[in-house]
């Protein structure tokens, strides 16, 4: 199958760079093994890639210049570090108090519960006795408790 | 991007912390002076356009997620600041005259220099990146990029903002430019 060169000759960049598909790579070199004029595209391009190069290794100004130092005075200097602290702390500040109240809130409604529990409780326990205590009369037949009662009612008055 | 970088990165962005700012510049700077070099007209500007990428990048650093590596992030704000540089620049080409006569002719230490020989190289360097030059400005950044600074097509997506395919065909026309241009350029 003859393949036109003007479809293979925009692909040799990218075949160059390893970046075509398995399947165009293998078009492209089959091309490749049979057109002259492909192959002498590719070897200019290959070449100029090769020039190309030699601009990795220039000599840059000052290449080993440490401008590490300069530039962190710069920000100190130009931008608002200390405000930026400032807020971040105020933020902290907020949020432990936040914390800590409602740490505190727990705490306490807990006791709170607790104590309101044990009042009711004793409460439970007293109306029980006197339950009980009011059964034991009434199971016993003792007529006495309702004649002292009378009694204390009928003497006061 | 590798643990320590990460950590530097996260203590940045946590809380602004410089000291960690400045070993990320010291990592970093040579990169960044490399590419900025060779995209800007003006050598004198260098040093001011390194710094304000570094300043750019401190004041942004939380925006960067880790979809790229550091150093191609602090490229794309090295190209955006090259760009407006020379959007302000209309002296453009008498600048790049004045950067080959100036920096090129820097003598290397070393006791097998050889005088006629780093003629030659530095007279194949400054014919190269003055080729290069001579390229519409996009072509440059990824003629560069790619085949100088060694970035992936995909780096070069995120730092220019476009798609790959944008990329191929820029590098793809670039070359295809310089072609003729460097067969004349001999090593």
């Amino acid at each position: 199958m003859e393949i036109d060169c003007n479809k293979i000759t925009p692909l040799l960049s990218e075949y160059i760079d390893n970046e075509l598909d398995t399947e165009t790579q293998s078009i492209v070199n089959l091309h490749l093994k049979e057109c002259y004029n492909c192959q002498n595209e590719l070897n200019q391009l290959t070449y100029s890639i090769s020039q190309l190069k030699i601009l990795k290794n220039i000599d840059i100004p000052n290449n080993n210049l440490d401008l590490s130092s300069s530039i962190i005075s710069k920000i100190e200097k130009d931008i608002p570090q200390k405000s930026y602290k400032k807020t971040l702390n105020l933020k902290y500040i907020a949020a432990s108090i936040i914390v800590i109240g409602l740490s505190l809130f727990i705490i306490f409604y807990n006791q709170q519960t607790k104590h309101e529990s044990n009042i009711n409780k004793a409460d439970d326990h007293l109306l029980a006795d006197y339950a009980n205590d009011y059964y034991s009369i009434i199971q016993s037949n003792d007529t006495s408790f309702y004649s002292y009662d009378l009694d204390t009612f009928t003497d006061e008055n | 991007m590798n643990f320590d970088e990460n950590l530097l990165i996260k203590a940045c962005q946590a809380n602004n912390d410089l000291k960690s700012f400045e070993r990320l510049v010291k990592i970093h700077q040579i990169s960044v002076r490399a590419v900025i070099y060779k995209l800007i007209p003006n050598p004198d500007d260098l040093e001011d356009m390194i710094q304000d990428v570094f300043i750019k990048a401190y004041q942004n650093i939380t925006k960067f997620k880790g979809e790229s590596s550091f150093k191609t992030w602090l490229c794309s704000i090295a190209i955006n600041l090259c760009k407006n540089k020379i959007l302000l620049n209309n002296r453009h080409k008498d600048k790049i005259i004045s950067i080959d006569d100036k920096e090129f002719d820097m003598i290397p230490d070393n006791t097998s220099f050889n005088p006629e020989k780093f003629a030659r190289l530095k007279e194949t360097e400054r014919s190269v990146l003055k080729v290069v030059k001579e390229l519409p400005y996009n072509q440059q950044i990824a003629v560069i990029l790619h085949d100088v600074e060694d970035f992936s097509y995909e780096d070069i997506s995120k730092i220019c903002n476009c798609p790959v395919g944008t990329v191929k065909s820029r590098l793809f026309n670039a070359r295809k430019a310089l072609k003729d241009k460097l067969q004349l350029v001999s090593a």
